[in-house]
């Protein structure tokens, strides 16, 4: 389940992302400022907007502007769109469109949606994980990714795959993952240098959306795993970094490992 | 005055960093604000998109009532385009066979509609037309529909000046077809690459690239292939000028192709214009009678009968052309926005050679029209620098356009096409 930042003013086009994204959250915005802020605030997967939900602003310039400031977030784009228009959120960063014809053909807009919030982080984490660790363990981790900005802590995650703790403790130490809570303390930094790759986000908003009580709490638990200086990287390099020092802390199953060229 | 548009300082995305059939839209940059060729774009774009979709899902991942609904709802946008609009007639075809998800269907549905925007100077909504055709055609081992989109996508950017792109697909459509067994094809290729050649300047590479193939041609005893060398040959050597050496080469082509083969009328046309320029009037008037008879493409017929009464015109025989001119007027004018511009502006062309001007004035703003209307740029470049020359000179009568002495071979080959059109005259 997703979350999803709507700016959709008309009834209709509520409705019709509602029965697109039934297994979703939508917060819903009055305005693009308040869409903006509840992306800033809330760990948002995809926003929805109306081009034009704010009579006399220029849709196409806030499109620009939401996917400067939060270019890792897709976005689509409703309405009723013209050749201009269309040219232009090409341009502005739109990640994809609902023409006013489609926005009443439910498969069409539920496969946009569904494309939109796909976590690629959870697939890059599972990529990077894939031949170290057999497929029990990376379901392990991916059911940890979908529910890392809910709080999810060790006795949570156990409870979601009916184990107890001392249980999902020796699975993990089977299958080659890091311990639980180091688990979930590597996703909470990886979801947490994700996401401040958006330039729109704050360190303390993100510590927030990961559980953390402030951004000095989340600064010190970058520290103790990725090391480096206290304030927190804003580069892809150095996600890809943190990375690379979590898939080293899992020991790795011996068979899979073997069977590598 | 417009207002200042930040959005249009960004450069364009690349393909796959936005969203699908974007690149359709392309064609309206710094034309923003053109509603006409807005529409026409935002059309193209609805249009491909149940193709991308298909594309992505699979011919069978998408249920048929949701595919339905999405080309329905571009069915009913068709009505922005005229009746008489040929682009309006390509897109319904084209929607019938994204209902009908056949590969072959939707690659030959989407080379159509692109070429339909090629032809305009659409060559961005053209390109991606041809991408999302050759797409297709890998996933689903079409390997001579591939073969001719990547020889398409080869012509869009040679189009654009856009060398390395052009050879690169000029170069794969020919492996490709080399690969399948397919010789002319490889041929197609090679000349198209040579053509690219021709372009940057470098005159030399093309011809060695067109006597490789000639000479492999012949050691495959394979005439259609030294035909395409020697038709390509001949607009190679009218482009730079060696007017014997372009007649030479294009009767030898002419020898080598099957007298209903549709090549042999390019060569034809390319052949008079050479024809004109050395002062072979009755060489050039029995080319363009072949073409006009025998041609089964409407361009080349239309092409034909219109410079049959240009090249009246150019050799001062003012009756003649006003026959001509007249004869083409009388029947329905042409339902095709395409060939009316080509009608119009030969006929303006005409009309300036013998210094009717204001004749030449309505025909170069009916064509101005009818381009406008039916968003065919390259045709409304034409038709207003055309005008534009005219009213730069009208009144001025300059020297006529110099001819290029005829050498004996030349005339001798010229001999020869009249006996040609003498031939197709008797037959009918």
């Amino acid at each position: 389940m997703a979350l999803i930042a709507a700016l959709l003013p008309a009834e209709a086009q509520r409705q019709a992302l509602g029965a697109a994204a039934p297994d979703h959250d939508v917060v819903w915005a009055v305005d693009w400022r308040e869409l903006m802020r509840t992306v800033k605030a809330r760990p948002a997967a995809a926003a929805v907007a109306d081009l034009h939900a704010e009579k006399g602003k220029d849709g196409v310039l806030r499109v620009h502007r939401f996917s400067e400031r939060f270019p890792l977030t897709p976005i689509l784009v409703w309405g009723d769109l013209d050749g201009r228009d269309l040219l232009r959120l090409g341009k502005a960063g739109a990640t994809d469109v609902v023409p006013g014809g489609d926005a009443d053909n439910a498969d069409l807009v539920t496969e946009m949606v569904c494309d939109a919030v796909l976590d690629r982080l959870a697939d890059r984490i599972d990529e990077a994980l894939d031949g170290r660790v057999g497929p029990e363990a990376r379901e392990l981790v991916r059911s940890g990714t979908a529910r890392i900005a809910t709080g999810l802590q060790v006795p949570d995650l156990a409870r979601a795959h009916g184990l107890s703790v001392s249980t999902l403790e020796r699975r993990c130490d089977q299958w080659g993952l890091a311990t639980p809570g180091r688990l979930l303390l590597w996703l909470r930094i990886l979801y947490g240098l994700r996401w401040l790759l958006e330039p729109g986000r704050s360190v303390e908003s993100v510590s927030g959306q990961l559980g953390y009580s402030s951004g000095a709490a989340f600064r010190r638990a970058l520290k103790a795993t990725v090391g480096g200086r206290s304030t927190p990287p804003r580069t892809a390099d150095a996600f890809e970094r943190a990375l690379e020092l979590f898939v080293a802390e899992c020991p790795g199953d011996p068979s899979l490992l073997a069977a590598r060229p | 005055m417009a207002r200042y548009d930040r959005i249009a300082t960004i450069p364009p995305p690349r393909r796959e960093d936005t969203f699908a059939g974007w690149m359709t839209l392309r064609d309206l940059t710094g034309r923003e604000r053109d509603q006409q060729l807005g529409r026409r774009a935002r059309l193209r774009f609805l249009a491909l998109r149940p193709v991308q979709r298909l594309l992505r899902r699979g011919l069978s991942g998408v249920s048929a009532r949701s595919l339905g609904m999405q080309v329905d709802s571009v069915r009913n946008e068709l009505s922005f385009l005229s009746a008489d609009d040929p682009e309006r007639d390509r897109l319904m075809a084209y929607l019938a066979e994204v209902g009908g998800r056949t590969p072959a269907g939707l690659v030959n549905a989407t080379l159509d509609v692109g070429g339909s925007a090629e032809a305009a100077g659409h060559t961005y909504a053209a390109e991606e037309f041809y991408r999302t055709g050759l797409e297709i055609t890998r996933l689903h081992d079409l390997t001579e529909l591939g073969i001719r989109s990547l020889r398409r996508l080869g012509r869009i950017h040679l189009a654009r000046g856009e060398w390395d792109a052009a050879i690169d697909f000029y170069d794969r459509s020919a492996i490709l077809a080399e690969a399948s067994g397919d010789l002319v094809g490889w041929a197609r290729g090679r000349r198209g690459i040579a053509a690219v050649r021709s372009c940057m300047g470098d005159a030399e590479e093309a011809r060695w690239i067109l006597d490789a193939v000639a000479t492999r041609g012949r050691d495959e005893a394979a005439p259609m292939v030294e035909a395409m060398a020697a038709a390509g040959r001949c607009t190679l050597e009218r482009h730079e000028g060696e007017l014997e050496a372009a007649v030479e080469a294009g009767w030898a082509a002419l020898q080598l192709m099957d007298e209903d083969e549709e090549p042999r009328n390019a060569v034809l046309l390319e052949m008079a214009s050479c024809f004109r320029r050395m002062g072979l009037r009755s060489a050039a008037e029995a080319s363009y009678e072949i073409v006009a008879v025998r041609s089964a493409w409407p361009e080349h017929r239309m092409e034909a009968r219109v410079e049959h009464a240009v090249v009246a015109a150019e050799m001062d025989s003012v009756e003649a052309f006003r026959s001509r001119r007249d004869w083409l007027l009388e029947g329905r004018a042409p339902g095709d926005p395409h060939l009316a511009c080509l009608l119009h502006l030969g006929l303006g062309h005409g009309c300036m050679a013998i210094g009717d001007h204001a004749e030449a004035r309505h025909h170069l703003r009916q064509a101005i029209s009818t381009a406008r209307d039916a968003g065919l740029d390259t045709m409304l470049t034409r038709a207003e620098a055309l005008l534009s020359a005219l009213e730069r000179n009208a009144g001025v009568t300059g020297p006529p356009r110099a001819r290029v002495p005829a050498p004996e071979a030349a005339r001798r080959i010229a001999r020869d096409v009249e006996s040609l059109g003498e031939a197709l005259v008797q037959q009918d």
